[in-house]
């Protein structure tokens, strides 16, 4: 069994997380909560580690469907793209798939990408 | 047909006067998003609002002053124009402090350079609050921002940008 289809989804009411394993996340639904970091860090953290266990050449994270976030949130995708970037040859690509019609993604993923360098990739339809 | 547009920048659209509770964050972001996306019949300029709503509401009920006399109002005015949201809050000295700090290093920069910049100092400080929300506000919303101390020690802040 990999690490990856073992983490759980986070109970929040206007998020929703689904995992299909062996290396596809899905996201959905507003992030506007006082403290993502402390309700969520853990999860995106769980996410990270269990794609190096499981020594993933590339894990797609959907976010099509996350339609609002505060920045506090941003904040979790930030945190993400650097423990990608800093991993070296043992990690992984991190692949968004992003809607440009929604403006949070568009601004935001962008510039995540510079900041993730080639750790990171953009599928921004 | 009554316009839903004020006549003049001067004349709220929307004025609310509440408690400084998270509770209330939500439903006061999307009642005004949907009086913008009424207002103006255009769903960019209503996004934009909610990205500004948010932002300035997380910060002034986070870092209000407990008490009595805590309490926010928040303003939204519109005309053909011009586009402004002020929120109006007691916060606390040091958060005041924190506050023109940041603001005056980010006007220093174009809005996306200084949300770029933004970025790179949330990485680089993983302990540290994010302090994306501002420069958010800038560069994904397209507002400028304003702060004014009130002399009875409220603070207001003015984003302000086109429809």
């Amino acid at each position: 069994m990999s690490h990856i289809s073992k983490i759980e989804s986070p109970q929040l009411p206007s998020f929703t997380l689904s995992i299909t394993p062996p290396s596809s996340v899905a996201m959905g639904g507003t992030i506007a909560i006082a403290d993502p970091g402390l309700v969520l860090g853990g999860c995106f953290r769980r996410m990270h580690e269990a794609a190096l266990a499981d020594g993933l050449s590339e894990l797609s994270v959907d976010v099509r469907q996350l339609t609002f976030v505060n920045s506090s949130a941003i904040r979790l995708f930030v945190d993400w793209s650097s423990w990608v970037a800093n991993a070296g040859a043992k990690g992984y690509l991190l692949r968004f798939r992003t809607d440009r019609r929604i403006t949070w993604q568009r601004t935001s993923f962008a510039v995540l990408q510079s900041l993730g360098g080639k750790a990171i990739a953009l599928d921004a339809e | 047909m009554i316009s839903t547009l004020p006549s003049s920048a001067n004349e709220p659209l929307i004025f609310l006067r509440f408690r400084p509770a998270w509770a209330y964050i939500d439903g006061v972001r999307e009642f005004c998003r949907f009086f913008c996306q009424a207002t103006y019949r255009q769903e960019d300029i209503a996004e934009r609002a909610r990205v500004v709503l948010q932002e300035t509401l997380e910060n002034a009920v986070k870092y209000s002053t407990p008490g009595q006399l805590s309490e926010l109002e928040l303003e939204v005015h519109a005309d053909k124009d011009s586009f402004r949201i002020s929120i109006t809050s007691r916060p606390d000295p040091q958060h005041l402090k924190t506050l023109k700090e940041e603001l005056s290093h980010l006007t220093r920069l174009d809005p996306e350079a200084a949300y770029v910049a933004a970025f790179y100092r949330a990485a680089n400080e993983p302990d540290a609050p994010a302090r994306l929300g501002l420069a958010r506000m800038r560069f994904e919303a397209r507002f400028e921002l304003h702060l004014d101390e009130q002399a009875d020690g409220r603070v207001c802040i003015t984003a302000t940008g086109k429809p």
